[in-house]
């Protein structure tokens, strides 16, 4: 039996783990490296560059190189987080046929899904050269607030990279699987405060006896470390701007080279209380080249990373109240993602729990461990954790006035299936129309619509007569399906969902011939 | 719940389950396991006749010798309704054969029934309790986890997490379950239901009030709508034994109109209170309006007008009181008054300064005196005082470098101030009890 890894596909970064004689191990890359960026360039002369290759070459190559494509996975492209990222991203966004987003490298656009699964088949291989075996199967991760179409696409993204997805966990969880690893006789209540890339995820666990189990989880599938880096980025700007009167926003490669620049700056000022940005040359005005050179300070950083930081207690204050916790109630507070590293967020979190956050795990590789212990808790006989997930997102039905019915309560455990029968509201009517919904609005628009389909055949009969039971399943993937049965004729029709803004099977296909054919042709 | 049927009193009989029947023990054909299933006391003979798969005289056939055996009995028709006096604990609900019918009897598609399977991947010994547990789905929810009817919610937890351990379907992960695939989800899904309602406090008060009415009581009270149906959204804690109805796609016209009636009369009430000065009276009369009547858009257009004086008038209430509680100088109700009125004067600094500074000085929340504080420098940001007095929040909450910060601003928007002066030297001086945190130096 080939080997079954997990993968941390994030936001910047990536990591790949395996459970190695009972022992979870972090898979280095090539370099020495345990993450990977999560970025993919097209070269000039058409080479696809992945990884810290990419990264390496993203200056020189602004535009043609792809960042932080999580952001966009399974939006849509006219949602409002897809016009914010064409804003900040030097790629360009298209628009698909699906309405989902593509990215425009060169001459050809590429899916979100195809995107991340390069990424992916860049640690399948990281993997598979560290175990000397091919390996077919993963456990992936995803923020623990994905909805139903960016898993979708995530899963999507795992077959065009030749993988099989085994499950789908959510970042959080995973997290506190590796903390409950070689705990499992200890009964506690954990939240994990995970702050990466591009997401933030809270969850509040309970564990004991090797069983997990979500009591809740919150979060903001549009805020991390990037956000961070963007306020930084603004700040050199203006600096820049004040001090030289040169405006460097429309400069692509200017812009890189403060991204890279305030990043470095952001992790130096986790240890140091002040650093400098230094960009020689990075304008040219017409008395000769110009330098950047700021200094930020520590408190600087924090001051405008206050707002975003107060926004995660917020939600930690949400998730507890979904569980029914106070703060006092938690005994262990676990800190994931790199941008967690910041003192400010470790001083926010030890004010608000009145402890200090739990230091044994690494933020960067901990998600990747966890979803390594999934895969193999999945496949062992002797089954070392079980996961008790979550769904973290409410499900509903459109009704009249554009209002929605919640059938599915967030954070409800899955697998959950919830019946609900249906009737008709005019005489003699056949067919109904029913629009799936994912969100906490109680009205529709505000919520996303996962798709809708027409239930038809309905028998002819005097309104509200017919009755029609509409079954909703969530499976441990955290995936949707609907299905249908007329009581009366005992009738059933399966209903696909289709997300919209995901690929269609056959498009699945396209892809991965074509990245068959491309991976033929690199070999050669 | 039963639909009220005349004319052909025969055909318009209601079969239903008789109370304590275990389908499973019944040996049944496919067609007659079909039947069975759709056996809800909800479709009449006729119905049942009519909706295909078995012919009528086959339908009658079965009902005659269901009737006659006593698995089934019907009412509606001359035959009175025997009066279903049901134990809950040891009897499957009458109106809900199809959780266990379904998964043990064949169903429509004609799977398989339910029998010890030696060449799947589940322990016989599991595969006996699975057959066991399915049929018993309907029994009351802590029998379903094994624990006592006053389990406490620790021994709750163990008993869910053991039993996950044993039926959550990840066990099986890839294994050959043959026709337990079903029973298993199922049997997994009526464990978490029972958890989940268990352990809130107030379903399950709802449910161990039923549990003592369902002895003695009346065929409804007898009826747990929940047993039996864990996939139907009235299972949710939050309305445990709500009826289940149809859900309508749309408010039939009759209940609209009356809705917008009541709503109107409300508005009406509401305008004249308005008329009055009696702000708040109008407001509460336009909200309920809103709530019978969302789609109308004058109410909502005057609602914002009403709500602004309704607030004013809540807003000059609230600081009155706070100020009556100062003379007399009792604190935490002047805050709570404070507290209350702040969302109600939204940019009021005046209100936001001094509710914080009395939270710093009877150490109340400080998060919260925190944030008034935060929106105080955020609509003042030029203002010393504001600045200062943020200082002092974070002074009193031990986070020194935030308080230092605020402190030095507020002395460089007013350098005269000998009191921030001081105040900033202290903090500089003093050591804070959360140095440890931030590795500042």
């Amino acid at each position: 039996m080939s080997r079954v890894i997990g993968i941390d596909l994030g936001t910047t970064n990536s990591c790949v783990a395996v459970v190695d004689n009972g022992q979870p191990v972090v898979i280095p890359n090539t370099g020495g490296y345990k993450t990977t960026p999560s970025m993919f360039a097209l070269a000039d002369d058409g080479k696809r560059l992945v990884g810290h290759l990419a990264k390496r070459q993203a200056i020189t190559n602004a535009c043609n190189t792809v960042y932080a494509s999580k952001r966009l996975i399974g939006r849509r492209f006219d949602s409002a987080e897809v016009r914010r990222a064409s804003e900040l991203c030097p790629y360009s966004i298209t628009e698909g046929p699906n309405g989902d987003p593509r990215i425009l490298l060169g001459d050809k656009t590429f899916t979100c899904p195809e995107i991340a699964a390069i990424i992916l088949r860049e640690m399948k291989r990281v993997a598979q050269e560290y175990l000397g075996e091919s390996v077919r199967e993963a456990v992936i991760t995803v923020p623990a607030h994905f909805n139903d179409a960016q898993r979708q696409s995530t899963k999507d993204a795992g077959k065009i990279a030749g993988l099989e997805v085994l499950r789908i966990i959510n970042e959080p969880t995973a997290a506190a699987l590796a903390y409950g690893f070689g705990r499992k006789n200890t009964e506690e209540t954990v939240l994990v405060y995970d702050l990466g890339g591009g997401t933030f995820d809270v969850s509040i666990l309970e564990m004991g006896e090797g069983v997990l189990e979500v009591l809740a989880t919150a979060g903001d599938t549009f805020l991390g470390g990037e956000d961070f880096d963007r306020l930084l980025v603004n700040y050199l700007l203006e600096q820049f701007e004040a001090s030289e009167g040169i405006d460097l926003r429309a400069e692509p490669m200017a812009l890189q080279r403060l991204k890279d620049g305030a990043e470095k700056a952001k992790c130096d000022l986790s240890g140091a209380t002040q650093t400098e940005v230094n960009l020689p040359f990075i304008a040219t005005a017409a008395d000769g080249p110009r330098h950047l050179s700021v200094i930020v300070t520590r408190e600087v950083l924090e001051r405008l990373a206050a707002e975003i930081v107060d926004r995660t207690m917020a939600t930690v204050g949400l998730c507890l109240a979904d569980a029914g916790l106070s703060a006092d109630q938690i005994d262990q507070v676990i800190l994931v993602g790199g941008q967690s590293r910041m003192p400010l967020v470790q001083e926010r979190v030890a004010e608000f729990f009145g402890k200090r956050p739990h230091k044994g795990v690494n933020p960067d590789e901990v998600v990747a461990i966890g979803a390594a212990i999934q895969a193999e808790s999945l496949l062992d006989e002797n089954q070392n954790m079980l996961l008790l997930d979550v769904t973290p997102l409410s499900l509903g039905i459109g009704t009249y006035g554009g209002h929605s019915a919640k059938l599915i309560e967030r954070n409800t455990t899955l697998p959950v299936r919830r019946a609900h029968v249906f009737t008709t509201t005019r005489d003699n009517q056949t067919a109904v129309k029913i629009r799936v919904l994912q969100g906490e609005s109680d009205l529709a628009e505000e919520n996303d619509l996962l798709g809708e389909f027409i239930l038809s055949g309905i028998r002819e009969a005097r309104k509200g007569e017919p009755e029609v039971e509409v079954s909703f399943d969530i499976d441990t993937n955290g995936i949707v399906s609907v299905s249908a049965r007329d009581l009366s004729t005992g009738r059933e029709q399966s209903i696909t969902v289709n997300a919209t803004g995901t690929l269609s099977d056959d498009e699945i296909q396209r892809i991965i011939d074509e990245n068959d054919l491309y991976e033929i042709q690199v070999k050669d | 719940m039963a639909l009220a049927q005349q004319r052909d009193a025969a055909a318009a009989r209601i079969p239903r389950m008789s109370a304590g029947v275990d389908p499973t023990a019944l040996s049944l054909t496919p067609a007659e396991g079909y039947l069975l299933s759709r056996i809800d006391g909800r479709t009449s003979w006729r119905d049942l006749r009519e909706i295909g798969g078995v012919g009528p005289e086959e339908v009658d056939r079965c009902l005659e010798r269901w009737l006659a055996d006593g698995i089934v009995e019907v009412e509606g028709g001359q035959r009175p309704p025997r009066a279903l006096v049901q134990s809950a604990t040891s009897a499957p609900p009458s109106r809900s054969p199809a959780a266990p019918a379904v998964a043990s009897a064949p169903g429509p598609n004609g799977s398989p029934s339910l029998a010890i399977d030696t060449a799947l991947d589940l322990p016989v010994a599991l595969q006996e309790k699975l057959i066991g547990l399915t049929a018993r789905l309907a029994a009351p929810y802590h029998e379903i986890l094994g624990v006592p009817a006053d389990a406490d919610r620790k021994a709750l937890k163990r008993a869910y997490f053991a039993l996950s351990r044993e039926f959550h379907p990840d066990r099986y992960f890839r294994k050959q379950l043959g026709a337990f695939q079903q029973p298993l989800e199922r049997v997994f899904r009526k464990i978490v239901e029972a958890y989940e309602l268990l352990s809130d406090p107030t379903a399950r008060a709802e449910i161990e009030r039923s549990l003592a009415a369902a002895t003695p009581a009346s065929p409804s009270a007898a009826t747990p709508e929940t047993a039996g149906t864990e996939e139907r959204p009235e299972a949710a804690p939050t309305a445990p034994r709500a009826p289940r109805r149809p859900h309508v796609f749309a408010f039939t016209e009759r209940v609209r109109k009356d809705r917008k009636l009541r709503a109107k009369r409300l508005f009406e009430s509401a305008m004249s209170a308005f008329a009055a000065e009696r702000w708040l009276e109008a407001a509460a009369g336009v909200r309920l309006a809103i709530a019978f009547d969302p789609w109308n858009a004058v109410y909502k257009e005057q609602f914002a007008d009403v709500q602004q004086k309704a607030h004013a008038e809540s807003a000059r209430k609230l600081v009155r009181e706070a100020e009556n509680a100062l003379d007399l100088r009792d604190y935490p109700t002047a805050l709570r008054a404070f507290e209350e009125a702040i969302p109600y004067r939204p940019g009021d600094v005046s209100l936001l300064r001094r509710a914080a500074h009395l939270a710093v000085q009877t150490g109340g929340d400080l998060h919260q005196a925190k944030e008034w504080a935060l929106e105080a420098v955020e609509l003042e940001p030029r203002d010393a005082d504001c600045h200062r007095l943020l200082g002092q929040v974070y002074q009193a909450a031990g986070l020194a470098a935030n308080a230092r910060r605020e402190l030095e601003l507020a002395l460089q928007l007013d350098p005269e101030n000998d009191e921030i002066r001081a105040e900033l030297r202290e903090v500089s001086g003093g050591s804070s009890p959360l140095r440890w945190l931030g590795g500042k130096r």
